[in-house]
């Protein structure tokens, strides 16, 4: 080596230095180059083998260049982290599995359903929730009592809210309720099938899952 | 950027370079010398064929103390198909000589 000549032995340096920038060891293609270097018949050979090389070395030792194999896997996996986390809070799809909610939502219908906003929004009658019936399952229903509400019957087994008659058709016996503070009174659109806040009562608004924005399939 | 990928002129120098030798194994060193380009276009060449899986590198541990490992390069079978492609694509095809018989097809004549 003491016998290379300067240019050699300057080129060794600078590239030396590029490539392992003080650390034992560069990246693969840094010592590649590097070890390239040592073929060069010239000073001047190794001058420009060490001045073209320069611009790639740093590139590579920015950016550690992991197999593309590799980066692509990093991207899906980011890729189903945040389709998982929007899934888990944000919005999701609810497949209908029951007629309750006919002719609205038939059976099969997918519907979109915003897990985020209506904490900000609020819930209103009319909406059409996903809930977690206590003691019971998840259920599609649509919001029909909010708190302060009471929900009375007529002589004709028909439910009213606030002496409005909304469900005029009863098959099991109405039981009149007003309803609390956080809680919801739900009915299915399907008033003769479906099994409703006339069956179970109402349910604390805790339990609703997210609120139906619209039918994703079919369209 | 040439629309082809791995088409361009210093791409298929170094394609040309490796077909001399498809089952050899080739140094950098070599390489740019036999293509004339220096190492700054080299070996991101290089680089990229080998991340495609078109090109297998091998270090070659030094025999004589104080010389580093070499790397080697290789076409894989893909890559070797693939620059015979290019290659091919590339030389341009003589002129065609009069139909030997007389029956020409052509669409749109």
């Amino acid at each position: 080596m003491s016998s290379a000549p300067v240019l050699v032995r300057l080129s060794r340096a600078v590239l030396t230095r590029a490539v392992r920038r003080g650390a034992g060891e560069g990246t693969v293609w840094g010592e590649a180059i590097l070890a390239e270097l040592h073929e060069t018949t010239s000073g001047a050979e190794a001058v420009r083998w060490t001045l073209s090389s320069l611009p790639v070395v740093w590139r590579e030792r920015s950016r550690r260049r992991w197999p593309l194999r590799v980066r692509l896997s990093v991207v899906l996996l980011i890729v189903v982290a945040v389709g998982a986390l929007t899934n888990l809070c944000v919005a999701t799809v609810v497949y209908q599995a029951s007629g309750a909610m006919q002719p609205t939502f038939p059976i099969g219908t997918r519907m979109l359903v915003d897990k985020l906003g209506f904490h900000v929004t609020g819930l209103h009658r009319g909406d059409v929730v996903v809930v977690d019936v206590p003691g019971a399952t998840t259920m599609v229903k649509r919001v029909a009592g909010l708190p302060g509400d009471a929900m009375g019957c007529t002589p004709t087994n028909s439910l009213t809210r606030n002496g409005v008659v909304v469900a005029a058709l009863g098959s099991q016996p109405c039981r009149p309720v007003t309803v609390r503070a956080g809680d919801l009174y739900l009915l299915g659109d399907d008033l003769l099938t479906s099994n409703d806040s006339r069956d179970f009562g109402p349910v604390p608004q805790s339990a609703v899952v997210g609120r139906v924005v619209g039918k994703v399939w079919p369209l | 950027m040439p629309r082809t990928p791995d088409s361009s002129p210093q791409t298929l120098k170094v394609f040309t370079a490796l077909l001399d030798n498809p089952t050899g194994w080739h140094y950098g060193y070599g390489l740019s010398k036999v293509t004339g380009l220096a190492s700054g276009t080299l070996y991101p060449i290089l680089i990229r064929l080998v991340e495609r899986d078109l090109l297998e590198t091998q270090w070659e541990p030094s025999t004589t103390p104080g010389r580093p490992a070499r790397h080697m390069y290789r076409l894989t079978s893909d890559g070797a198909a693939l620059a015979a492609t290019r290659l091919a694509a590339a030389t341009p095809k003589p002129a065609p000589a009069r139909p030997a018989t007389g029956l020409a097809y052509g669409v749109g004549r």
